[in-house]
């Protein structure tokens, strides 16, 4: 969302004919207007949400991602803080590709870590790559026992394919 | 003496500083924000408390608006720095953040830290000091329009063969390739091509759950910006007029971008 | 001599000081819009007016996240600002002043509160300043001037106090009192305190731009 959403107008000079929006908005969107057929509660386990500042503390798009967690999970547990304020993956700006300064990287991580441990998550759903990688250095290094998804496939495997079955 | 005179063309100081460049970046940073805000910033230290670099570990140098300290003496002293002050505010603004822009949530004065690190790294890339990772990337974004350098060939058969596997439990999936005036285009991270093609497979998965009307194109599907993160706005610019120009061509409504 | 002293700082060169804060936050003000104008033509800038006024009421008020997690700064620069700023404005000597040179009047506080508000102020300055200077995070960032301009703002109200305190060198207080106060105002401008006007440009831009985009305004 920061590049395409909100530079790119400023850095070609000019407003689009088409609006930015992410994946998510997407999903929920066509959730929320009945179209997308996910399963109530298909996870059963603990899980926990990390806030992307690409989606959430950046675009504004929490709500939207709590109508697609509470409806597919049944033990969602949030992190403190979450939403807007919570802490960074540690992955953005580029830190997936920096090698160089991966010491302080891993070392900035330690507050996040602390506050999924604290959940008692087994997954944390991520809805951003640079989280998804963020948050798997993350629990690795601090040995949270956690798994880390990805929004899309956590979503993926909840829906409901009956109105797919046949052939149209 | 050639290399003399060109070092004299290129305002070079004898340590391989190209003064001009950064001087040039220094004013096209310098816009209403950035000048409002280095000259407000009180250092009252309240940004700390936004920063998991300063949470995990409270050192004052991972202070957000220590960041900027650099950038500030950057203009105080009208670019005229070395080598080393540069390779210092490379360390620090590369090396310390994330731009994530939770410490703005923090400073009483609102001011954008992050786009000051932008400007900073900017500075960084005007002076040749450009991570490798970074650089490397942005190089593969420019040939291939991924940062991953995945052919077109290679991208069409990727979505060939994830619509194929969909196909065996969702018979009426499709994913159209440049399809004209559809209300979606939908972009990926170059590693769901690459490397996880079960993301493709999950994305299209969904939106033809959802029955959307989405396409998806064969020349700008990568909405990553490897230019924003490293700073380097003239590359970040040519990456995302790629992406902007197929929507465009396509006449889609909105574009879905990966992150 | 020390007569002389004060009516030449606080009548001419007053005037000129205050002179030299308005105007200076004035072009201050307008090179900042006519910057965002000419970068708005381009791309419109879109400003969303009622999340720019809700930021800045927010973090006028201590409302917002930074007072949750910071009590002591943030009642320390709650009260600085208030008993400066009240004191500046409403205190009845200063009002006369106004009053004999411009003809400007308006409600006074009752001559209590001016040792009341000058030692809150004090209070409030001693917390920042002891901070900035035993905080480890804080003594990382200052700089000579962040504490050279905790001085120049103190100076007021010390001086004001200490004129009302301490008979004996009353005259003198009171020249330093205006005297630093004239510099006070005069340094507003070109300093960081600037944030006086520019605060709420900063506080509406951002909250501005993280209203449009519905995040809130922070």
């Amino acid at each position: 969302m920061k590049a395409l959403g909100f530079e790119a107008p400023r850095w070609l000079g000019r407003s689009f004919p088409f609006t930015v929006l992410p994946p998510l908005k997407v999903w929920a969107d066509s959730f929320a207007a009945g179209k997308l057929p996910l399963v109530k509660g298909h996870h059963t386990g603990p899980v926990t949400f990390q806030d992307s500042c690409n989606f959430i503390r950046n675009a504004g798009f929490f709500e939207e991602s709590r109508l697609l967690m509470r409806h597919v999970c049944t033990d969602l547990r949030e992190m403190h803080p979450n939403g807007n304020l919570t802490y960074c993956c540690g992955n953005g700006g580029g830190q997936g590709l920096m090698p160089e300064y991966k010491k302080q990287k891993l070392a900035a991580l330690r507050a996040k870590a602390e506050c999924i441990r604290a959940t008692g998550a087994e997954l944390v759903v991520v809805a951003c790559h640079n989280c998804e990688d963020g948050i798997t250095e993350c629990v690795k290094t601090y040995e949270v026992a956690a798994q880390v998804e990805l929004f899309s496939g956590f979503l993926a495997g909840c829906i409901d394919l009956s109105g797919h079955t046949a052939q149209d | 003496m050639v290399v003399h005179a060109a070092a004299h063309d290129a305002d070079l100081s004898p340590d391989g500083v190209d003064r001009a460049a950064i001087r040039r970046v220094m004013r096209s940073k310098a816009g209403a924000r950035l000048s409002l805000w280095l000259s407000i910033c009180s250092r009252c230290g309240q940004c700390a408390e936004g920063c998991h670099y300063y949470a995990s570990n409270p050192s004052p140098e991972h202070v957000p608006a220590f960041r900027l300290k650099p950038l500030f003496e950057l203009y105080r002293r009208q670019g005229e720095v070395d080598r080393e002050f540069l390779e210092r505010l490379r360390d620090i603004d590369y090396g310390t953040c994330t731009m994530c822009q939770r410490c703005t949530m923090y400073c009483p004065h609102g001011i954008g830290i992050a786009p000051l690190v932008h400007a900073a790294r900017g500075v960084a890339v005007a002076a040749g000091m450009i991570p490798q990772g970074l650089a490397k990337g942005m190089a593969n974004a420019l040939e291939f329009g991924n940062n991953l350098g995945v052919t077109e060939e290679e991208f069409l058969e990727t979505v060939e063969w994830q619509l194929e596997e969909l196909r065996e439990e969702m018979p009426d999936a499709d994913a159209p390739v440049d399809k004209e005036g559809a209300e979606f285009l939908l972009t990926f991270h170059p590693r769901d091509i690459k490397f996880y093609p079960q993301n493709l497979f999950n994305y299209l998965k969904l939106y033809n759950a959802a029955r959307v009307d989405f396409t998806l194109s064969s020349r700008a599907w990568d909405s990553t910006n490897l230019g924003l993160f490293a700073g380097d706005v003239p590359t970040a610019t040519r990456l995302a007029e790629r992406v902007v120009e197929a929507a465009e061509a396509l006449r889609v409504k909105a574009l879905i971008t990966a992150e | 001599m020390t007569r002389a002293l004060y009516d030449l700082f606080a009548g001419p060169l007053a005037l000129g000081a205050f002179v030299v804060c308005l105007v200076g936050l004035a072009v201050r003000g307008v090179v900042f819009l006519s910057l965002m104008r000419r970068e708005a033509a381009a791309v419109p800038e879109n400003v969303r007016w009622g999340w720019a006024g809700l930021s800045i009421l927010r973090y006028l008020l201590p409302v917002n996240v930074t007072n949750r997690v910071n009590p002591l700064a943030t009642a320390a620069g709650f009260v600085f600002h208030a008993a400066l700023i009240g004191g500046a404005l409403f205190l009845s000597a200063h009002v006369v002043l106004l009053e004999q040179a411009w003809g400007l009047s308006w409600p006074v506080l009752p001559g209590l509160w001016a040792d009341v508000l000058a030692a809150a102020a004090l209070a409030g300055l001693v917390v920042l300043a002891g901070r900035r200077l035993l905080d480890p995070k804080l003594r990382g960032l200052s700089e000579p001037r962040d504490l050279w301009l905790l001085l120049l703002v103190a100076l007021p109200p010390a001086s004001g106090l200490a004129a009302h305190l301490l008979a004996p060198g009353y005259e003198w207080w009171m020249v330093l009192h205006v005297v630093s106060a004239d510099v006070l105002l005069a340094a507003i401008p070109f300093t960081k305190l600037s944030h006086a006007l520019l605060f709420a440009l900063s506080r509406g831009v951002t909250g501005s731009d993280f209203g449009k985009r519905r995040v809130g305004p922070w």
